[in-house]
């Protein structure tokens, strides 16, 4: 708690009547004295009962990427029965901009959306919020630490990859092949050859040309891109060094967290055209999958990725679909040595 | 801003002005420039106007030129320190722009109170404290509202009127509990005591003295 600017003048203030006061022994100087004591000391009870039994849980609204402004919905609660929270303000870590709350009913919650920035990826638990408040008056400001409940997930930034893009297919995944197959599509209709299934007669169609017909479906092959995320830590320059500190290092720590963002940027990419997409790392595989929650389901993976030691992920050389690798420097080796395979440095980016 | 805050601030000043006035001890000559307080806050209530900063200064520099008269001439710093307040609220009242000028209307409506309670010792001066005082924590929690940016946004009227009485309460108490003591070690208080008539066991006549206004009949010859 501390005094505020006026707060401080109305103390000098004070202080100099109560001398005219203890000088003149007027009562009614002493009144006036009275008067801004009592002012005083409200101000000292009320802001400190103003900001008892305030709780603060925040969650975020949509998913949050790293670098960018991400809401997150506040709720302030007051746990005083009878007496209600006036003019609060809440900020946090990375808050842009403390958000304020004029009135909080007693035994009650309020709602708020407050913008904030997350300097990077991976699991941040809330920490410390503070509350503040100045209430009654404008003589003393006080400022106390919640802790605010509850995790949030920070993926990594998406960039532009329009340099990797280039390389990269275009057009649209998915497409019904120009062979017969299995799909529940129709691909043609012909005449009835001897094996055909009898279920698969069109009558409609054989009845207009007075003779069998069958539909021939087609075969719905679906593109499937499978992404290597280079996550081992056995880079060229890791090796050369005894101790992680260095430029060097921190080099290839930037470019290591460019390659996670590049990743997930390609794999929006491949999701977006319609691609099935798998994910591989070191440690971990996500099976193929497409779509939006696929990509959540990446990300979850992405916003999460360390350096690891050692590689347990040998992937066959399957021919499902296209494989892009993406390795961290261009000064080191993909973990993921597969013939065909297309490797995007980050730092080349 | 909204006319609610602008009010109080406007009353709390002609409570200070007030407080001076019914004293009686007041030249009237010197407080007439006063009376500019009306078109002032009017203007600043009305329109929320205020007048040009070089006319601000330039009346500013009239009135401690007259105070400075003022004082030489009645040889009571005192009381030309009062008329000098009045002036200052009547300037004022066309140079409020800021929250913060508010706050300056409310220091200089005390100061005034307190040069009030060393002239009067009048009933009439503890009605004017106790609506100045009222005044003064409405006006307070509303300066927090503006400054906080809340004002409008919830109501006033409960949290203003609960610490209103807590105020009014924990100001007798203060009053009470201060100890006094007989020590004055800057200065005699200017209020000075009413001579009146009397009887001792000798009485001088031909004496001179002043005779305190009382319709009750003293003697009869």
């Amino acid at each position: 708690m501390r005094p505020t600017r006026e707060g401080k003048r109305f103390f000098l203030a004070a202080m100099l009547i109560a001398v005219a006061a203890v000088n003149t022994g007027n009562n009614l100087i002493y009144l006036i004295l009275s008067l801004m004591l009592s002012f005083m000391f409200i101000s000292l009870v009320v802001l400190k009962i103003n900001l008892s039994r305030l709780s603060v849980e925040v969650e975020a609204e949509d998913p949050v990427f790293a670098g960018d402004k991400s809401y997150l919905r506040i709720t302030l609660t007051n746990g005083k029965k009878f007496i209600p929270s006036y003019s609060v303000r809440i900020s946090g870590p990375g808050v842009a901009e403390a958000y304020y709350f004029t009135f909080i009913p007693p035994g009650k919650s309020v709602m708020g959306k407050m913008d904030m920035i997350f300097p990077r990826r991976g699991l941040f638990s809330y920490g410390d919020f503070s509350i503040r408040s100045g209430f009654p008056f404008i003589l003393l400001s006080s400022e106390e630490k919640v802790r605010g409940q509850g995790e949030v997930l920070v993926y990594p930034a998406l960039l532009n990859i329009d340099r990797a893009v280039g390389l990269l297919p275009a057009g649209t995944g998915r497409g019904i092949a120009k062979s017969a197959g299995l799909s529940d599509e129709i691909f043609s209709i012909r005449e009835f050859r001897d094996g055909d299934d009898w279920r698969k007669i069109h009558w409609k169609a054989s009845a207009k040309a007075e003779g069998l017909i069958v539909r021939e479906y087609g075969e719905s092959k679906v593109t499937k891109a499978t992404l290597l995320v280079d996550n081992l830590d056995n880079g060229m320059i890791r090796r050369s060094t005894h101790r992680r500190k260095g430029p060097e290092n921190d080099h290839y720590d930037a470019a290591f967290e460019k390659m996670v963002s590049v990743s997930g940027s390609i794999a929006k990419h491949f999701l977006d055209m319609g691609y099935h997409v798998r994910v591989v790392t070191c440690r971990k595989v996500i099976p193929f999958g497409s779509g939006d929650e696929h990509l959540l389901k990446i990300l979850d993976i992405l916003a999460l990725i360390r350096k690891e030691e050692r590689c347990d992920n040998i992937l066959p050389p399957d021919g499902e679909g296209m494989t892009v690798s993406v390795t961290p420097s261009s000064a080191r080796s993909s973990a993921f040595n597969l013939a065909g395979t297309m490797v995007v440095y980050a730092d080349t980016l | 801003m909204p006319i609610l805050y602008k009010a109080v601030t406007f009353v709390l000043a002609l409570a200070g002005c007030a407080g001076l006035v019914i004293s009686g001890e007041l030249n009237p000559l010197m407080t007439l420039g006063g009376l500019a307080l009306l078109p002032g806050y009017y203007g600043f209530l009305r329109y929320g106007r205020h007048a040009p900063g070089w006319a601000v200064g330039l009346f500013s520099l009239a009135a401690l030129a007259v105070f400075s008269l003022d004082a030489y001439v009645s040889t009571d710093v005192f009381l030309a320190v009062a008329h000098l307040t009045i002036v200052f609220q009547a300037i004022k009242s066309f140079d409020i722009k800021e929250p913060w000028d508010h706050l300056q209307v409310y220091f200089v409506s005390l100061l005034q109170l307190i040069i009030a309670s060393e002239l009067t010792h009048s009933m009439a001066f503890a009605v004017i404290f106790v609506v100045f005082m009222i005044l003064l924590v409405t006006a307070m929690v509303l300066s927090h509202f503006l400054k906080e940016g809340g004002l409008g946004k919830v109501g006033t009227a409960r949290p203003v009127l609960a610490i209103t009485l807590l105020c009014l309460f924990m100001t007798i108490l203060f009053f009470v509990a201060i100890p006094r003591t007989p020590f004055r070690f800057l200065a005699r208080g200017h209020l000075r005591g009413i001579k009146s008539v009397g009887f001792s066991e000798r009485v001088d006549f031909g004496s001179f003295g002043e005779v305190k206004l009382d319709p009750t009949v003293v003697m009869r010859i």
